[in-house]
């Protein structure tokens, strides 16, 4: 029993971990794309 | 399109009183271009040149000879009233007048404005010198004396290129309607006015209002031979002055009766000087606010309130913070049985989240107490009174309370930022700012420096050193970086440019503060909470074989990196194990106690923290290198030390620049420079104090 609910919960904290790796990957990856507001446009106010 | 012929330009031109600043505001505006040439028929130079608006309009700007009234004593002064009145043939009418008035003496200055009004072209005042009228003690308020005089008012200093921005802007199409005269005479004046531009339209002249009313306010304009108006118009003009005087009314006399009344209405709504009567209440605490010593006095008083409120008040909240992420820690914990899962929430999130949350109460109290002042009025004779202070390393009076609240936290700080005009400004205070030493880095000094001295007397002058070497680090780059990012020099403001004291507006301070909390919330829910859950992946995985525990942290990525860099550490004095809690501790510096607790296997003690500290030292006291020489010596101890003064270890900050700035390339490149320059001054420290044989 012990052993089936760890190994659920390995699962579980894994998927977290890629889930949050991959979205940071996505929006590093778009960031690069869409560089529209560029350094010192004056819009970052 | 016309080639470079100026007569084809709009023509823009200066009048005032000689020495009033003129040509030091031609040269602003112009960037010092000029074509000198000659008036015709005359010996008077003709000084001008072609500028663009801040629209990209072509300009000529004219800078008249300068005249004390349009009755002229002298060929210089006739030239400025012919070309004034229109009168002169081969220099075309200016299309605009910029009137430049001495703001410390406005008596005798606004007596050519109401007569330039009374050309009926249109005029721009350019109120100059209001460093001097100021330092004479002379309150202006430039919307109260446009209002007098119905004609747009700016506020200059020429000499420092203050208020040429704003002159320039007013210079932008459509130019502003055509000034109209601002006094009423009696009846039988009206009459007489109204009667000579009859004559004079008759005669064919043109402008017939201006000058009937020049020929009728200057005796010798009616009397005396003038080349440029015809003998008729004369004729008809002493006429109509001896029609008057016969009723008994001078017209010249009349005419600058109501004129002066007419300044001395307008000085008396827009001017006062202080101590005097007139003072509002808003003076009569600026007296005391700004006063060359007393002010300072306020000052700190103000500042060191509101830094005692951010680290002593926000204390009870931070308090609550934590035992509710103590609690939530407790109840999720016993909601799953151990593993990952458990340890993923407890250890990685609701810890990681909850230890920048925890900033939380500081951030609320700080953006409170800022709206409060700048709803009062007070933070701009605050910025007033540091801009010049500041200047002295390219930073805005404004950085000195985000750089003050940097000592509680660079994140409040930081978000404290946006009031900064200047985006180069903002920017350098933001880079600079996480050298102010945060609260964070206590527990980490509270384990080190009793590492170094013994006595508690060593142990505080070793404080004050660490505070006075990050702030002095930070003002100093701060200084070198503006040279390199080129913040020009502001002008110091007016303290026209200061608004009254009142009362904040309570709703709108509270709705910032909230929208500032918020703000911040929803960067620990989102980048804040990814970064804590990869960085607990990168303690745990790969895992240790099961039943090793003790060893996990060395099995993992992070511990794997941590020896990985034991010899980029080396030169520092460090071993592995120090190597690993610095590199763990980027994630917070906190983290840097309990990484050394784990790696000595030391059990941390909630409880009793002193007690827990004082283990933690005896065991790095005690450890050994092979060799059998102490693994912690002094110099070691202070070269991490020194790391942690500089390194910008606190990923929470680094992603609220990104916020801020709206750029990753600045947060990326302030988080780089900052571990580099702590790195390096390590390095020195360590190297250094070994070869001196410490
Ligand atoms: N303190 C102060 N001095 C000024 C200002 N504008 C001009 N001056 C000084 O006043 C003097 C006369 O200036 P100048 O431009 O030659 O006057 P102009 O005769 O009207 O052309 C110079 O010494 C200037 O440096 C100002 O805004 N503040």
């Amino acid at each position: 029993m012990t052993w089936i609910s760890q190994h659920w919960q390995t699962l579980a904290a894994a998927t977290i971990v890629a889930v949050t790796a991959v979205i940071f990957l996505i929006r590093a990856l778009r960031r690069k794309k869409s560089s529209a507001c560029g350094h010192n446009c004056g819009c970052n106010k | 399109m016309s080639t470079g012929e100026n007569n084809a330009l709009p023509k823009v031109a200066l009048v005032g009183h000689p020495n009033v600043g003129k040509t030091t505001l031609f040269n602003q505006l112009t960037g010092e271009r000029r074509k000198v040439g000659n008036y015709a028929g005359v010996t008077v130079e003709k000084v001008s040149a072609t500028i663009f608006t801040p629209h990209g309009h072509q300009l000529e700007l004219v800078d008249l000879p300068g005249c004390y009234s349009l009755t002229p004593e002298s060929p210089d002064e006739r030239v400025t009233r012919d070309v004034l009145l229109g009168d002169f043939a081969e220099e075309a009418r200016p299309d605009l007048i910029i009137n430049v008035v001495d703001a410390a003496s406005l008596e005798r200055h606004l007596p050519l404005t109401l007569q330039l009004i009374e050309l009926g072209l249109p005029v721009l005042v350019a109120l100059n010198q209001v460093d001097r009228a100021e330092a004479k003690g002379l309150r202006l308020n430039p919307q109260v004396l446009s209002d007098e005089l119905g004609v747009p008012v700016v506020a200059c200093q020429a000499t420092s290129g203050k208020g040429v921005v704003q002159l320039k802007q007013a210079l932008r199409f459509p130019l502003p309607p055509a000034a109209e005269r601002r006094w009423k005479g009696s009846a039988a004046l009206e009459h007489a006015i109204a009667d000579l531009s009859k004559k004079l339209e008759a005669l064919g002249m043109e402008r017939p209002e201006v000058h009937a009313l020049q020929l009728l306010g200057d005796t010798d304009y009616r009397v005396k031979v003038q080349p440029k108006l015809p003998r008729e118009a004369q004729i008809a003009a002493r006429e109509a002055a001896a029609a008057c005087i016969k009723e008994n009314l001078v017209p010249e006399d009349e005419i600058i009766k109501l004129r002066t009344q007419t300044i001395r209405r307008a000085i008396t709504a827009a001017a006062h000087t202080m101590g005097n009567e007139g003072e509002t209440l808003s003076d009569k605490i600026d007296r005391a606010a700004l006063h060359p010593i007393g002010g300072w006095f306020f000052f700190a008083a103000i500042m060191f309130a509101i830094f005692w409120s951010i680290f002593r008040f926000a204390e009870i909240p931070m308090h609550w913070v934590e035992l509710g992420v103590g609690y939530t820690k407790d109840w999720v914990g016993g909601l799953l049985p151990e593993g990952d899962l458990n340890s993923l929430l407890t250890d990685g999130i609701i810890e990681g989240v909850g230890a920048v949350v925890i900033f939380l109460p500081q951030i609320l109290l700080l953006f409170l107490l800022i709206g409060l002042l700048e709803g009062s009025g007070y933070m701009s004779r605050a910025t007033f009174l540091m801009d010049k202070v500041m200047a002295q390393v390219g930073l805005s009076g404004k950085s000195f309370l985000p750089l003050l609240s940097g000592y509680a936290c660079a994140i409040p700080g930081v978000m404290a930022t946006r009031s900064i005009n200047s985006n180069k400004q903002r920017l350098l205070t933001i880079l600079v700012l996480p050298w102010q030493s945060c609260t964070a880095r206590l527990p980490v000094y509270a384990i080190l420096i009793p590492l170094l001295i013994p006595s508690v007397l060593g142990q505080t002058t070793m404080m004050f050193f660490i505070y006075f070497l990050g702030t002095g680090t930070a003002l100093g780059v701060a200084w070198l970086l503006s040279k390199r990012i080129g913040v020009g020099e502001a002008a110091p403001h007016f303290l026209l440019e200061l608004p009254p004291y009142r009362l904040p507006d309570f709703s709108y301070v509270f709705r910032h503060v909230l929208d500032r909390g918020l703000a911040f919330l929803r960067k620990a829910g989102s980048l804040i909470l990814g970064i804590v859950i990869l960085l607990w992946a990168l303690g745990t995985y790969p895992k240790a074989p099961s039943g090793e525990e003790q060893d996990q942290f060395n099995y993992s990525a992070m511990g794997r990196i941590g020896h990985f860099i034991e010899p980029v550490v080396k030169p520092l004095g460090w071993d592995a194990r120090l190597g690993t809690a610095t590199l763990a501790s980027f994630a917070a510096r906190e983290v840097f106690v309990s990484q050394v607790a784990v790696s000595f296997a030391v059990e941390e003690d909630e409880d009793d923290e002193d007690a827990f500290r004082a283990q933690i030292r005896t065991a790095m006291t005690d450890s050994r290198k092979p060799d059998g020489s102490p693994a912690y010596p002094p110099l070691t101890v202070f070269s991490v030390l020194i790391f942690y003064i500089y390194a910008l270890q606190c990923l929470p900050t680094t992603a609220v620049v990104q916020r801020e700035t709206k750029s990753w390339k600045w947060a990326l490149a302030q988080l780089a420079g900052m571990s580099l320059f702590a790195y390096l001054a390590a390095l020195i420290v360590y190297q250094g104090g070994s070869l001196l044989g410490f």
